[in-house]
């Protein structure tokens, strides 16, 4: 428990690397905004959820 | 030394040889430079969203998830494809909470950002678990595909580790993450390569009048195309609900928590970059293993035109044929080939059946269930046999693509498929070894032991502790044949903790006011909760839910009833 406590109170000596100094982009590359890529992923995961449950049940 | 009765031919040997020479090669060339840690551990961060994506996608593909999978696909059929649905939510859900926390605090290690949030206790404990638990499972990463290439190839078991991991040890030591991501990158297009050729090379060996339409009936007969379950049954390991929220935890915990992916996408150029990176597998990882579990189910299709062998797993078969009482061996072996017999009929009369059309149709279809009944029931006695002779559980699942390769492919085609399960291991075993040696240099030495130096003493330290991690996954997997059911249990105990840090994380970017001691004692009692859970029935894709849950809950608890100091910069 002391050397808990004792690491605890040492504050962390290693500096830490700082992200590179680059800006980020405002837009985002692909679909322009982060809100439009994300339903972009949950429209096509639930696509392809779809065509995968056709996919099994298909009438070959 | 094992003597297999199939071998792959000198341009199968020529393929493999120029894989090996070319990807350690490349790997040095792209190390080059290296002189901070840095750079090191995090390729300097300037990969693009690609580079890095491809290398989230390599890591998570490990040579077992290949040949596992594709065994699994033929003898369970595709319900596995569930276990990946939740992962594109967990991407969308990292990419907006834990991903820019890491990045912008210009961590090297996840742990690390704990310290930052709470306290060094709770760093030093999640860190501590990672090493424990990736430590040892690099050597099962390591040991799995070179015991089932060892047996395939004629191959010893040690030159087959040795060889694995030398020649990424190789890379990994002199490039650090550079070396890890590019060759991912290369290893990962191997790979893609390979799924489409090996789909393509299944299809083309059909019989002739056989299309892919029969075969996909005929699949589709024998339940093998049945993906997705609606039961609500917590019991069962592969329903749509376990997948989709289960898979989304499990996701979440090990691409959000396991320092082998986080150092993949903190080598982004920007956030943009790391969050893209991540994002870019939301789109393919469902499609990538549905092909290959494809190709499981049409490896399934072809022997039932081909005749298989008794055992896969053909050092066992030699073991069995030397010790098994020639009677009771004889017996098996003809249950088998005519249950495999009456199977192939039963295939040809349903594909003439459908297209003749008509009533003819549905008999055929019962037909061949029943054929393939009598084929499982000859299965079982054969592994049976195998087990009274050699006295131990026999499980050759992962024996059936590999041996499917070099008995069934030629002309160059079994090399790159081989090549492909030395890239799916090689490029998870390298990012194993780079987190690990991450892991040990930030959260322990640098910590506690030498908390100034110079770069260059850090980037010596690094390639030593990589060397280090490096040489014990290669005796962990020369030992695993001893160790059996340890490496169960470490593997198993892997799972108990894996959902808990994830809590903790939760806890830490979602929760201003959640005290450090909430998180240490709700890791406690998440771990706890995991292992209670463990003893009852329940499917094992919701440990990671009941453990990040209880984590939460409990942590936030401790946080009312005991506040502590203020909340640490987020």
């Amino acid at each position: 428990m002391a050397a808990s406590a004792t690491l605890r109170r040492e504050p962390d000596p290693m500096s830490a690397s700082p992200p590179p100094d680059r800006p980020d982009p405002k837009e985002v590359p692909l679909f322009g905004t982060w809100t439009s890529i994300y339903a972009a992923i949950v429209a096509s995961a639930v696509l392809v959820m779809a065509l995968v449950a056709l996919f099994s049940g298909w009438p070959y | 030394m094992n003597a297999p009765d199939v071998a792959l031919a000198p341009v199968d040997w020529v393929v493999l040889s120029l894989y090996l020479v070319a990807i350690v090669a490349f790997g040095l060339y792209m190390g080059r430079g290296s002189r901070r840690i840095d750079d090191f551990f995090l390729a300097g961060r300037e990969m693009r969203w690609w580079a890095a994506g491809l290398s989230v996608m390599a890591t998570q593909v490990s040579a077992i998830t290949f040949v596992g999978t594709t065994g699994q696909a033929y003898t369970k059929g595709m319900s596995f494809l569930v276990f990946y649905f939740g992962l594109p939510f967990a991407m969308v859900i990292l990419s907006a909470t834990l991903v820019p926390f890491f990045y912008r605090s210009g961590v090297f290690t996840a742990y690390e950002y704990l310290e930052r949030r709470f306290d060094s206790r709770t760093r030093t404990l999640t860190s501590f678990l990672f090493l424990f638990s990736r430590g040892l499972a690099v050597g099962v990463t390591l040991y799995a595909p070179s015991l089932v290439l060892s047996v395939v190839l004629g191959w010893s078991e040690t030159t087959t580790i040795l060889l694995m991991g030398g020649t990424t040890i190789a890379y990994v030591v002199y490039g650090g993450n550079r070396s890890v991501i590019w060759t991912d990158v290369v290893q990962m297009g191997l790979i893609w390569v390979g799924i489409f050729v090996c789909v393509a090379v299944a299809v083309s060996r059909l019989p002739d009048g056989f299309a892919l339409r029969d075969a996909l009936a005929l699949a589709q007969t024998t339940g093998r195309l049945e993906t997705v379950d609606p039961s609500p049954d917590l019991t069962r390991p592969y329903t749509l609900w376990s997948g989709l929220i289960g898979g989304m935890f499990l996701a979440m915990a090990y691409f959000g928590c396991d320092q082998s992916q986080v150092q993949r996408y903190l080598s982004g150029r920007t956030l943009t970059e790391s969050r893209l990176s991540l994002l870019f597998n939301a789109f393919l990882k469902v499609p990538m293993q549905f092909l290959i579990l494809l190709t499981g189910v049409l490896v399934f299709v072809f022997f039932h035109f081909q005749a298989p062998p008794l055992l896969w797993n053909r050092a066992e078969l030699g073991r069995v044929e030397a010790a098994a009482a020639p009677e009771e061996l004889a017996s098996v072996r003809g249950q088998f080939e005519q249950a495999h017999a009456e199977r192939r009929e039963a295939a040809l009369r349903f594909a003439t059946a459908r297209r003749v059309g008509g009533g003819e149709t549905e008999a055929a279809r019962a037909a061949c269930v029943v054929a393939e009944r009598r084929v499982e029931e000859a299965e079982g006695q054969a592994r049976l046999l195998a087990e009274r002779v050699t006295g131990k559980p026999y499980n050759d699942t992962n024996y059936i693509f590999p041996s499917y390769v070099v008995s069934q492919l030629r002309g160059g085609i079994a090399g790159l498929v081989i090549a492909v399960i030395f890239a799916a291991a090689m490029s998870s075993l390298s990012a194993e070894l780079n987190s690990l040696a991450t892991a040990t240099l930030v959260d322990f030495y640098r910590r506690f032991l030498k908390t100034t130096a110079s770069d260059g003493h850090y980037l010596l330290v690094s390639r030593l502790f990589t060397a280090f991690w490096g040489g014990f996954a290669c005796l962990v997997a020369l030992r695993a044949g001893q160790l059996g059911s340890a490496i169960e249990v470490v593997n198993r105990f892997g799972s108990y903790f894996y959902g808990s840090i994830l809590g903790v994380f939760g806890l830490a970017v979602l929760t201003p006011r959640a005290t450090a001691r909430g998180a240490f004692y709700g890791l406690i009692a998440g771990m706890s909760a995991v292992f209670l859970v463990s003893q009852t029935r329940v499917a094992f894709l919701w440990y990671n839910v009941v453990g990040a849950l209880t984590v939460f809950a409990v942590g936030l608890l401790i946080t009312a009833v005991a506040p502590g100091r203020a909340a640490r910069a987020r």
